[in-house]
């Protein structure tokens, strides 16, 4: 197994809650309020517990198998060859998950900022500094989400408050939205919005701890939920939904929206840094989890050799994607829907049968 | 009467024969005596006795002890040094108290004549410097110099000839005494050295106006003065297998962290290289990682900011010919912090601090910020402003990105060449750049206006950064940030951004991440951004990770909690 090194609490709930909550700057808000109308920002709260109780089981799994990551828990629980089949479906879908998100970005990018530039430069980039991230390892991807999230965090509530001039409460209403059922139904079904909390498991190794694990994943979907359903309140607010259910990056609009005097106007500046620094951050994340999973299940002790193909192979995958309407209609609906059944059902069916084999790990002494 | 005649006869005959018998013998003593003493010619008389020199005083080779045969001891001083080419090292010749020989040697220039000719040739030479109690000539008499005739402060007895060597090599003066296996050290260090003066690179308005000289002695001195402490431990290690230089490594016992005053040794003994020529050199050798920007040891002029960081934790490594100490392990963040901070109240401190932070925004990001705006993002400018950007670009015929680079390497260009000039015309240089090269060039039409105040505002903020190889380090990467920019805008500057700062984060100083305390996350002080009030900061910082974290006491508390009748703890550090 790869070293890693150790990180602590706050570095991985940085790390975790920047993946997950960087979802509002894309195209999420559209697809939500295509589902719910104007009950996205409490339909998250709804998906967020859903989340939380799936992860209370990822815990309970994790909780009997100390100081190892899920990876090496599917191959206790379910033996060395069904092991390797879901651990290579994870590592598939994390390969996935940072392809389907960078073409998502580039072409956003693209079509607000950078409309002459090559899509292959830009992800090319975005590519070249997640090679350098997965090469310096995952302490250092830590402590620059660490790093990072203090100027996320104060840079995106700037932008949600500085768009107060435009707030207007009538477009809450209709409250309920679609119906309470619709609502709850989709609540549901997009939990998997927060499915990027399995790298809680993955990374469960190192971390300082069966307790820490418990501390980081609830507390990085409490914020992640914080930051999602506070980010479509606000978009709600500021554009009636049939308008919000048009837009490519809403986050995006409502920071060209703010205005305040001839001098204080137009902040897309001030967003275009958090959203592709955080971007950057998630697919860094994503592609070195890949590159983890890659090498836990080929038992390579040496992550180097397989950094760069991975990254040609994300590159490759990225560019395979026609367009936009392939990302948000074909790519980002299945992910949902098999992130739901990978990120949430396996693990509590690794449980299960946990519990049912009677395999458990060695108790280890802090 | 012939019986009688006869009888006389025999007896001359026997002593005729006696006579003979005796001279015979006598001749063949005198034979003999004559050959035993017959005087040796100057040639052959020299000759035997070089013969006999040679057998008694050859060194034995390979043996690094010290003979009691003085001549041995003379006759290997003359190999080492190679005495009969090399003019440096003198050697004199004299008998203590008039009565056993001895020689002391050291270098010409390199120790103090007064104290060589007032307070130990003489006394050496003095009829008082003969032990009486001693009754062989042979015998040793370097106890009985040492305690009745030597009245030097500071000497030391060495039986190893290298290390006697060293010491002549460094200015002491050694004295050999015949049937002595020991020399005596004198401390005579007297050459040419620069005196205490103001530090060129760290000025500062309230604070101690002294810097640190090429002396090692003198530095730790200075150090020394501030820290009057009993355990500040100062070990010295030799560094450079040809030039012998030696360096210090000085630490507070109980406050530094052991593993790091341990990894520092060990770091510093394993450098193998012929030599050493300071602290920068050192520094190179030591440090965690040798291609990234980043410097993770400071560098400091100054002995207050040394023995602070001494105090907090620290180690200071001092080098011989450099007025620098090295500060290990250090932070990002600490490179920011100057002597200065902690002399201001808390409003000024923080401001200062404050301004800093912004002029190494400002000299890192500006001009990229302004490629990128100008080549990209034009919309996010507001409009009366984009208006007076393009009417001063309207007569420039470069492109955006040749303008700025055109500048900034002139700016570069005038800065370097501003060190380099003598101090006097260094100004005038600088105006001359400055002043009428930008106005010129302005007036010419090659550089807009606006771009001549975003290059100044940067040459200004990078100027505040108070590490000069940090300084160096932004320098160098605000012209990637440039290009990166040039190409795709602030997306370019995000990226490069991410990376520069991934690498910084994977950076650690002597186990010490290089982003903490704030990433990983540890114990954020009240001196880490803002500085807080003295008296609240209590503990030394977390990231040294010191095994005595409290610095002081309640102070003011205590106080105030007496004026109100509370009555206050003050537990000491």
């Amino acid at each position: 197994m790869i070293k890693e090194g150790k990180i602590g609490v706050q570095e991985a709930v940085c790390l975790v809650t920047i993946t997950m909550g960087n979802q509002i700057f894309f195209t999420a808000p559209t697809i939500v309020t295509q589902h719910v109308g104007t009950a996205g920002w409490y339909m998250t709260i709804i998906s967020g517990i859903v989340a939380i109780i799936s992860f209370t089981f990822i815990y309970l799994l994790l909780k009997r198998f100390p100081g190892k990551g899920i990876i090496e828990v599917f191959d206790i629980t379910f033996g060395r060859k069904l092991g390797f089949v879901i651990s290579f479906t994870y590592a598939l879908s994390c390969l996935v998950a940072p392809s389907v998100l960078l073409r998502e970005f580039s072409e956003v990018l693209k079509v607000f900022i950078l409309p002459l530039t090559p899509i292959s430069v830009i992800i090319g980039a975005v590519i070249i500094a997640g090679i350098v991230a997965a090469y310096l390892g995952l302490e250092s991807i830590a402590r620059i989400s660490k790093f990072i999230a203090y100027i996320f965090l104060v840079g995106y509530v700037a932008v949600l408050l500085l768009a107060r001039n435009e707030y207007d409460f009538s477009n809450l209403f209709p409250i309920w939205g679609y119906g309470i059922g619709t609502t709850i139904k989709e609540g549901i079904t997009r939990s998997s919005v927060f499915s990027e909390i399995i790298l809680v498991a993955i990374f469960a190794g190192s971390l300082q701890g069966t307790k820490h694990i418990k501390k980081i994943g609830y507390i990085s979907l409490i914020l992640s939920c914080l930051i999602i359903s506070g980010g479509l309140f606000c978009l709600t607010l500021v554009f009636p939904y049939p308008v919000l259910q048009e837009m490519t990056s809403p986050i995006y609009t409502l920071a060209r929206a703010i205005k305040y005097g001839v001098f204080v106007q137009r902040m897309d500046p001030l967003f275009i840094f958090l959203w592709n620094i955080t971007t950057i951050i998630s697919i860094s994340v994503l592609f070195y989890t890949s590159v983890r999973i890659f090498c836990a299940i080929l038992r390579l002790e040496d992550k180097r050799p397989i950094i760069m193909p991975l990254g040609v192979v994300v590159f490759s995958m990225t560019m395979t994607i026609v367009d936009i309407t392939d990302v948000i209609e074909i790519y980002i609906e299945l992910l949902r829907v098999y992130a739901l059944g990978l990120f949430y059902a396996v693990p509590i069916i690794a449980l299960i049968t946990a519990i049912i084999r009677k395999k458990k790990g060695a108790e280890i002494n802090a | 009467m012939k019986k009688a005649f006869d009888e006389i006869y025999r007896l001359y005959v026997n002593d005729e024969a006696v006579a003979t018998k005796n001279s015979q013998k006598n001749n063949t003593r005198r034979e003999k005596s004559s050959s035993r003493s017959t005087p040796l010619t100057i040639e052959e008389w020299n000759k035997k006795r070089k013969v006999q020199e040679e057998t008694v005083c050859q060194p034995q080779s390979n043996s690094d002890a010290i003979s009691s045969e003085l001549c041995v001891n003379l006759e290997k001083i003359k190999q080492r040094f190679l005495m009969h080419k090399n003019q440096g090292i003198i050697i004199r010749e004299f008998n203590i108290g008039k009565k056993t020989n001895a020689f002391i040697a050291y270098i010409k220039g390199m120790v103090d004549k007064q104290t060589l000719n007032l307070a130990i040739i003489p006394q050496l030479m003095s009829k008082e410097a003969a032990d009486e109690n001693n009754g062989s000539d042979d015998q040793c008499t370097i106890d009985y110099l040492v305690k009745n005739v030597l009245a030097v402060h500071n000497l030391t007895r060495l039986s190893k000839f290298s290390e006697a060597s060293m010491q002549i090599l460094r200015g002491a003066s050694v004295l050999f005494i015949e049937g002595c296996d020991e020399c005596i050290v004198f401390d005579t260090l007297g050459y040419e050295k620069r005196s205490v003066s103001k530090p060129v690179t760290e000025s500062v308005v309230r604070g101690p106006q002294e810097g640190f000289t090429e002396n090692l002695l003198t530095n730790i001195t200075l150090i020394r003065r501030i820290v009057k402490n009993e355990k500040l431990v100062n070990e010295m290690i030799p560094v450079g297998n040809t030039n012998h230089s030696n360096c210090a490594v000085i630490y507070l016992e109980g406050i530094a962290n052991p593993k790091v005053i341990n990894e520092i040794k060990k770091r510093i003994k394993k450098i193998n290289t012929d030599v050493i020529m300071g602290d920068g050199m050192i520094e190179q050798f030591i440090e965690d990682n040798s291609l990234t920007l980043f410097p993770q040891i400071l560098s400091t002029e100054r002995p207050d900011k040394a023995a602070s960081s001494i105090m907090e934790g620290q180690v200071v490594i001092i080098a011989e010919g450099t007025p620098f100490a090295l500060v290990a392990p250090v932070t990002f963040f600490h490179l920011f912090h100057t002597s200065e901070d902690s002399q201001l109240r808390c409003p000024f401190g923080t401001f200062l601090r404050l301004i800093r932070l912004v002029g190494v925004a400002l000299a890192t990001f500006l001009p990229a910020i302004y490629v990128a705006v100008a080549l990209f993002h034009s919309e996010a400018i507001p409009t009366q402003i984009l208006e007076a950007i393009i009417e001063a670009r309207e007569r420039v015929p470069f492109p955006t990105i040749v303008e700025i680079l055109l500048l900034e390497i002139s700016f570069e260009l005038i800065r370097e060449a501003g060190i380099r000039v003598p101090t006097i015309i260094g100004q005038t240089i600088g105006i001359v750049g400055a002043l009428i090269l930008g106005q010129a060039a302005v007036s010419a039409g090659i550089v807009s206006p606006i771009l001549v105040i975003i290059v100044s505002v940067t040459g200004l903020g990078s100027f505040v950064i108070p590490s000069y190889t940090m300084g160096i380090a932004l320098r160098i990467l605000r012209l990637f940030f440039i290009l990166s920019a040039a190409m795709m805008g602030f997306f370019g500057i995000t990226v490069l951004a991410f990376i520069v700062t991934i690498f910084a984060c994977s950076i650690k100083s002597f186990g010490v991440p290089y982003f903490s305390p704030i990433a990983p996350s540890t114990k954020i002080g009240p001196d880490f951004l803002i500085r807080a009030p003295i008296w609240m900061q209590k503990n030394r910082p977390d990231e040294f990770n010191t095994p005595n974290r409290k610095r002081q006491g309640n102070n003011q508390k205590v106080w105030i909690d007496e004026e109100q009748g509370i009555g206050g703890d003050d537990s000491n550090t």
